[in-house]
């Protein structure tokens, strides 16, 4: 049966972590700092910190959701290996707080007035996605790096084969970092996506614990959705399940996302005598996260009866931080399984995968390896096993670790992967006893001893026979291979003298390790003589599962290679940059030059490393304008030394750190390559000289003198209180009429009650004899009746009205401007839902009005003083005593930005009054929000109009 | 107040009430109000233990006081006070430029002119190290000079001087001798093993608010006037005292009740009352909190308080959002601090006070583009830079330089090299053996201790 090879050697090996900061080896200091300078070219990389579900069942087609940063223009997921395909449906950016306003206002508008340019169907989704995207933004989200969010559509052909892939996310000019992905082979039940959390706040810890969905709640029977087959199948579901509870049938796969403070619940039926399995992924799709302590997700699983009575608590598995529970159930019944973090922490990118059921495990295999061409019989121990032995096939010459999966019961299932080395050296069997010195096994150098430390002794002692002067290595391989042994290594002489120690050393290669314990003795033997091998557990543990392979050589040098990151963006027929890290083993001294695997004529590679150098920059160049889709590349990295050569492949890697403070590098199983067409440079500029020349050319006309009233409405005041922001204290009080953060500018106010209005009651402060009236407002639509924007006493005041259809349809949405009963009426008319600016002015002679800037043809002349008087200056509708009529003039609108000057404006600073009123943009903020506003068009999210309108208003404030 | 002496009275008032009588109660009726209960306490204990010490000296002392400026999280160095604009942007991010300073040839960061212009009064450490980059564990390094993971837990320098420079040493100030402005530190216990009687008195408040409210000093929504009734009525309840009027003890929490008012009412809540100075000198210092920090520790110390620690009103923890909030907070900590050292030479008293700020370490001298950091700086204990002013050290001055602000390129400073010398400037033997109270070998300082660095007091700026 076939498994899933995510490579040429086995990806466990290739996990290899460098170890944290304080290192003892200044190479490797240079080495890590060297890596560590790459974080600038990672700047701008694409990048991805979750994907959940991890994963799917073959022949099934999943929805899955992405988390990660600068995914701009997001539009493709890949998934490495054959069988898996996928599509992006969904982009779903954080919003800034002005993003987040503007499609607010988008919103109310929508739902105001339903959008001639868009069909019904059309518009009442746009009413929902902005409401869906609204309800899941969060202002201060946990971690911000993974709040934007892509939803794609994977589907799993029924002949993938199973086993971790990696999914990245690509835009037209970049590639993501790699995240697990797994391919399942059991149904699986997939918790609904959580939302973005909120930031936690220390000592406010509860604010954000919150209640979960849950992905199937029905009346009985019981609805489960199976996820891999993308159906409802029917469930006997047990009575009494609790109300967070999700019943599951084994075996299965379950998805889930641990919020802060939550505990996932399962509830499933199972047998007496059933040998239950229960497998957590959870440190392994996220292996380490920079902002939390610890950092990873330490997953702790609980099995409870139907009594609710504890049956079996793991919270880890050997030396791996995900647990595996591995238990016999004792009798038939319900069964209860919980899954939460150890420090009950959680966000989005806490994502597990539980495999659960009767599900084939192997726990150990003897020998862990053998001799290249030569394998033999393995030992298999685990649970849920068809065979208890088995010949490990292994088509690959090459010295390296391999994968091996064990068939389950039936030879449905494939159990997890084991890994199972392959080396040139000759090998032999660990012979008891063995634990005395005088009992010491004879061994002849070069030698691999495959071994086991058993219970009783505990010690396994080798002897050897040396030469003064020669080197001899001794290494443990344990750790690497999946055996649970804390390694500690001696050297003795026939006495017992210790010449040699060691309990473990720096491996820069762990990966995810970070329990690595393998031992690493490099000797230079004193005298001839026979020499004694000492290897224990140092936690004086042992069994059948504390396997080890034990090389006693003369140094062999070699070198495995790194490459960071493990993906590289070129612009078509250009170069780019990698990082390579060269890991030099026995003494390795050799310079290294590297190459491209393979034919091809889109790419090569040019680089070399000195034999002092640990790090290098390697060129990756492209002759090719575009790869449609991201290339693999193999990069390998060449030595020479007389006629032997070393040839070794890189592993493409990923640098990250684990809890503020140590770094790792993660193996990833491909190189990506993407080759893309950058878009055309921007236009230049208008010349200086010719800006110089318009320059001078404009007066600049300055914000006019006189204001008497100025209400911004940008802030929320209570009691209805509008402060005048002229400082005359003309405070205005609102009755019915509604603050809104949705003005033309930030705030404003709603009419939309009747009466609704805003009075001022300093009258006699307003009684200008000459005058202006500047307001911004935005109204549903004609009315029959008149609608007052401002009075003051018409017949001997002032009063600015929008006619209703009652004046005839001539004059119906048109501005009445009234100045002691005298009228004057606009051309153009107001009946859309859209913001208009107005003018109403009189300067002692005429009345004259402007509509968005534009001075209206009519005016009407009149001589004389705007009659002064004691009334309260309303703003929007007000009657004290309304008749009939006047009952259903209520004033359905926003308005914004109230001026009320004393005298009339000039012509020239109509414009400049208008703009005083506009968002303040320098030039980058224009470009930033001319960029927002096409994100949220091209997302869906506002419609044309409203988009050219918003990007009308981003003016350059001068 | 020591425990058996405690104990004693307890004894005595329970064999007079006929029943228990408990140290709550002693207090509860000895003083009045909440403020006079923990300051008490305090008063009674200091002046105790007074009686049991006898510091050693090397030399004659040039500081008379210490103000220590913790920058908690462990500020930038790169983008503070060891600029390296010629290693260019992987390094120095968004803040490019190094500035001059009223030294020739002594150049700090961009963000802090005001600091430049007072450059004459204060050196620079700019090789300090210790390669410890945990919080909790390099906080402790710098502030005790011992190495964590020892079997003792070490009181912090604030608290060596509480126990030396206290009451013990002549010291008569009513406000205790070590006092952090305004939250305590919480990452680690401050006294250490010396226990409660040298914890730091933390004022909370915020002295920038119109009202200074100083824990325990002065009270939250009550009027002098109502505190003063209020201790005339439980004067007039405290019948106690009238029984016993000869006992000593009770002698001893009279005593203890008027210190506490004279703080409460009298004098010593003068010291925390920011509206006695001019407002432009206010100005000065900053409007804000750390500003006005700076001013109070200012008085403190011209009220003869031995030791002030100003926990800065921020963190400096900056893995993310790191240049905004350098923008933010640097400023303030120059004006801040800048202020500080002009007015405390100005009144002739930076001669006798030392003045010594940093954090526990510095930050990753590459700026860490990574998610989630995004433009961020790591904990960095391998090289990072403490300032360094008054009370014998000399202005003006840099010791050792960085690299690139990675690796200390010459003359390291390590922590016992920096404490030593401000313990030798107090006239404080490093060598003296701290009170442990079973009995453990415990001197203030060891050099000698497994794994301790040391490359010698700063002997350079003394």
């Amino acid at each position: 049966m076939e498994y899933w090879n995510s490579g040429i050697k086995f990806s466990w090996e290739r996990r290899r972590p460098l170890r944290h900061l304080q290192l003892r080896h200044p190479w490797l200091a240079l080495g890590i700092a060297a890596v560590c300078s790459l974080f600038l070219l990672n700047a701008s990389a694409q990048y991805i910190g979750f994907v959940y579900p991890a994963g799917g069942q073959r022949g099934s087609t999943v929805r899955v959701t992405l988390g990660g940063q600068k995914l701009e223009g997001v539009d493709r997921v890949i998934v490495s290996g054959s069988g898996v395909t996928g599509r992006i449906i969904e982009y779903n950016k954080r919003m800034n707080n002005q993003e987040v306003q503007l499609i607010n206002e988008q919103l109310q508008e929508l739902k105001r007035t339903p959008p001639a340019e868009q069909p019904e169907l059309t518009y009442s989704n746009t009413i929902s996605k902005i409401e869906r995207i609204l309800g899941g933004q969060v202002q201060n989200p946990a971690c911000a790096s993974i709040a934007n969010l892509v939803i794609a559509e994977i589907s799993f052909a029924p002949d993938a084969l199973p086993g971790p892939r990696e999914i990245r996310l690509c835009t037209k000019n970049g590639i993501s970092n790699p995240l697990v992905f797994n391919v399942g082979q059991l149904p699986e039940i997939t918790l609904e996506p959580m939302a973005t959390s909120s930031l936690v706040v220390l000592g406010k810890e509860e604010q954000t614990v919150r209640r979960k969905r849950r992905a199937a709640k029905a009346p009985a029977p019981e609805m489960m959705m199976m996820q891999g087959m993308m159906m409802m199948e029917a469930v006997e579901v047990p009575a009494g399940l609790a109300e967070d509870e999700c019943y599951v049938k084994l075996p299965c796969t379950l998805n889930g996302q641990i919020a802060q403070g939550n505990v996932d619940r399962y509830c499933f039926t199972a047998k007496k005598g059933q040998k239950l399995v229960v497998i957590v992924q959870a440190r392994e799709l996220v292996p380490f996260m920079a902002d939390a302590v610890p950092g990873w997700f330490q997953p702790i699983l609980v099995l409870r009866n139907s009594q609710k009575k504890e049956v079996s608590y793991v919270d880890d598995y050997q030396f791996k931080p995900d647990p595996v529970m591995l238990c016999e159930i004792p009798e038939d019944g319900e069964y209860h399984l919980e899954i939460y973090d150890s420090l009950y922490r959680g966000r989005e990118d806490f994502v597990y995968r539980i495999t659960l059921g009767e599900i084939p495990f192997v726990t150990s295999l003897f020998p862990l390896g053998s001799r290249i061409g030569e394998v033999s019989k393995v030992e298999v121990k685990g649970w849920n096993l068809e065979e208890t032995y088995i010949m490990p096939e292994i088509k690959d010459p090459r010295p390296g670790v391999y994968p091996v999966t064990i068939r389950g019961k039936a030879g449905l299932l494939h159990s997890n992967p084991m890994p199972y080395a392959q080396s040139p050296l000759p090998e032999c069997l660990e012979k008891e006893p063995n634990s005395q010195l005088r009992t010491a096994q004879k061994v002849t150098l070069p030698i691999i001893i495959n071994g086991r430390i058993d219970t009783t002794s505990k010690k396994d002692i080798f002897q050897f026979e040396g030469r003064s002067n020669d080197v001899v290595v001794a290494e443990v391989i344990a750790r690497r291979l999946n055996s649970p042994l804390d390694s500690i290594l001696k050297i003795t002489d026939e006495k017992g003298k210790i010449l040699a120690l060691n309990d473990d050393r720096e491996d820069e290669s762990t990966g995810i390790n970070t329990h690595h314990a393998d031992s690493l003795i490099s000797y230079t033997l004193p005298k001839n003589g026979t020499y004694y091998l000492h290897l224990t557990d140092t936690q004086n543990r042992g069994g059948e599962d504390y396997g080890y392979r034990l090389r006693i050589s003369e140094p062999m040098p070699d070198f495995d290679l790194r490459l960071v990151p493990s993906m590289v963006s070129i612009k078509s027929n250009s170069t780019a940059t990698l990082k390579v890290l060269a890991l030099r083993h026995d003494g390795f001294t050799n310079a290294i030059s590297f190459r491209l695997k393979g034919e091809t004529n889109s790419f090569s590679v040019q680089g070399k490393m000195s034999s002092t150098q640990t790090v290098a920059t390697i060129t990756v160049k492209t002759k090719i304008g575009e790869t449609p889709e991201p290339a693999t590349l193999v990069i390998e990295g060449v030595a020479t030394n007389g006629a032997q050569e070393w040839v070794r492949e890189a592993v493409p890697s990923e640098d990250r750190m684990q809890a503020f403070l140590w770094r790792h590098l993660v193996p990833a199983q491909e190189l990506r390559a993407l080759v893309y067409n950058p878009p055309p440079p921007p236009p230049k500029q208008p010349k200086e000289k010719k800006r110089e020349e318009t320059k001078a050319e404009t007066k600049k006309v300055d914000f006019p003198q006189g204001l008497l009233l100025h209400y911004n409405f940008d802030q929320w005041e209570a009691g209805g209180k509008v402060t005048d922001r002229t400082g005359r204290n003309n405070i205005g009080q609102a009755t019915g009429a509604k603050w809104t953060n949705s003005g033309k500018q930030l705030g404003g106010f709603e009419f939309s009650s009747s009466p609704g209005f805003i009075d001022v009651n300093t009258a006699t402060n307003l009684n200008p004899k000459t005058m202006t009236l500047g307001l911004w407002l935005k109204i549903s639509g004609p009315a029959i009746f008149d609608r007052y924007l401002f009075e003051k006493q018409r017949g001997s005041g002032f009063g600015l009205v929008i006619a209703g259809a009652e004046n005839g349809a001539d004059k119906k949405g048109k501005l009445c401007f009234i100045v002691n009963n005298k009228e004057c009426w606009s051309d153009g008319v107001i009946t859309d839902a859209s913001w208009h600016h107005l003018f109403a002015r009189y300067d002692g002679q005429n009345l004259t009005l402007a509509l968005d800037g534009e001075i209206q043809k009519t005016s009407t002349a009149w001589t004389g003083e705007i009659a002064s008087n004691t009334n309260t200056l309303t703003i929007g509708m007000n009657r004290t005593n309304p008749t009939t009529q006047e009952k259903k003039t209520g004033l359905s609108g926003f308005i914004d930005d109230v001026m009320i000057f004393d005298h009339a404006i000039r012509d020239e600073e109509i414009p400049v009054v208008i703009a005083s009123t506009r968002p303040k943009f320098s030039k980058s903020q224009v470009i930033s929000r001319l960029n927002e506003l096409k994100e949220l068009l091209d997302r869906g999210l506002i419609i044309q109009s409203f988009y050219d309108r918003k990007a009308k208003e981003c003016e350059v404030n001068p | 107040m020591n425990k058996h002496s405690e104990q004693r009275l307890l004894e005595k008032l329970a064999a007079m009430r006929g029943q228990p009588f408990s140290r709550r109660d002693l207090l509860r009726y000895s003083l009045t109000g909440a403020a006079g209960l923990m300051l008490a306490d305090k008063f009674s204990l200091y002046a105790l233990a007074a009686e049991e010490l006898s510091p050693k000296t090397l030399r004659k002392p040039t500081a008379k006081s210490v103000i220590q400026v913790f920058l908690w999280g462990g500020m930038s160095h790169i983008d503070t006070w060891d600029p390296k604009p010629e290693a260019g942007s992987e390094y120095m991010g968004q803040l490019a430029t190094a500035i001059p300073t009223n030294v020739t040839g002594f150049r700090i960061g961009e963000l802090f002119p005001e600091l430049a212009k007072q450059a004459d009064k204060f050196s620079l450490i700019r090789s300090m190290t210790h390669r410890n980059n945990g919080h909790e564990t390099a906080a402790y390094l710098m502030q005790t000079g011992h190495l964590p993971g020892e079997r003792l837990a070490y009181p912090c320098i604030g608290a060596v001087f509480a126990h030396y420079k206290g009451y013990q040493a002549g010291y008569k100030g009513l406000i205790p001798p070590y006092v952090v402005l305004t939250q305590p530190q919480g990452r680690f216990s401050e006294a250490g093993f010396l226990g409660a009687k040298v914890k730091p008195f933390a004022t909370g408040g915020d002295p920038n608010a119109s009202r200074f409210e100083v824990e325990g000093v002065v009270a939250k929504g009550i009027t002098d006037e109502r505190q003063k009734a209020r201790r005339t009525l439980l004067g007039d309840l405290n019948t106690l005292r009238s029984t016993m009027p000869e006992d000593s003890q009770m002698a001893l929490s009279k005593d203890a009740e008027e210190q506490a008012y004279s703080l409460i009412l009298g004098k010593g809540k003068d010291v925390f009352d920011l509206s006695l100075e001019k407002p432009e000198l206010r100005d000065r210092y900053g409007r804000h909190t750390f500003g006005q920090d700076c001013l109070v520790a200012r008085r403190l110390v011209e009220s003869g308080v031995p030791y002030v620690t100003i926990n800065y009103p921020g963190g400096w923890d900056t893995h993310s959002n790191h240049f905004a909030t350098m923008r933010r907070q640097c400023p303030q900590l120059d004006r801040g601090l800048a202020a500080l050292l002009q007015d405390l030479s100005e009144r002739g008293l930076l001669e006798s006070t030392i003045v010594w700020c940093c954090g526990e370490f510095g930050r990753s001298p590459k700026v860490d583009w990574q998610p989630p950091w995004n433009g961020g700086r790591n904990h960095y204990g391998n090289v990072f830079s403490v300032l360094v002013a008054g009370g014998g050290f000399k202005g003006g001055c840099v010791v050792g330089s960085s690299d690139k602000g990675e690796e200390v390129k010459d003359r390291p400073v390590y922590p016992i090299d920096l404490l030593g010398t401000i313990y030798d400037l107090a006239g404080i033997d490093t060598q003296t053996k701290l009170p442990h109270p079973e009995g453990f070998d415990a001197p203030i300082l060891n050099p000698n201790e497994k794994g301790a660095k040391t490359a010698g007091r700063l002997t350079e700026i003394i």
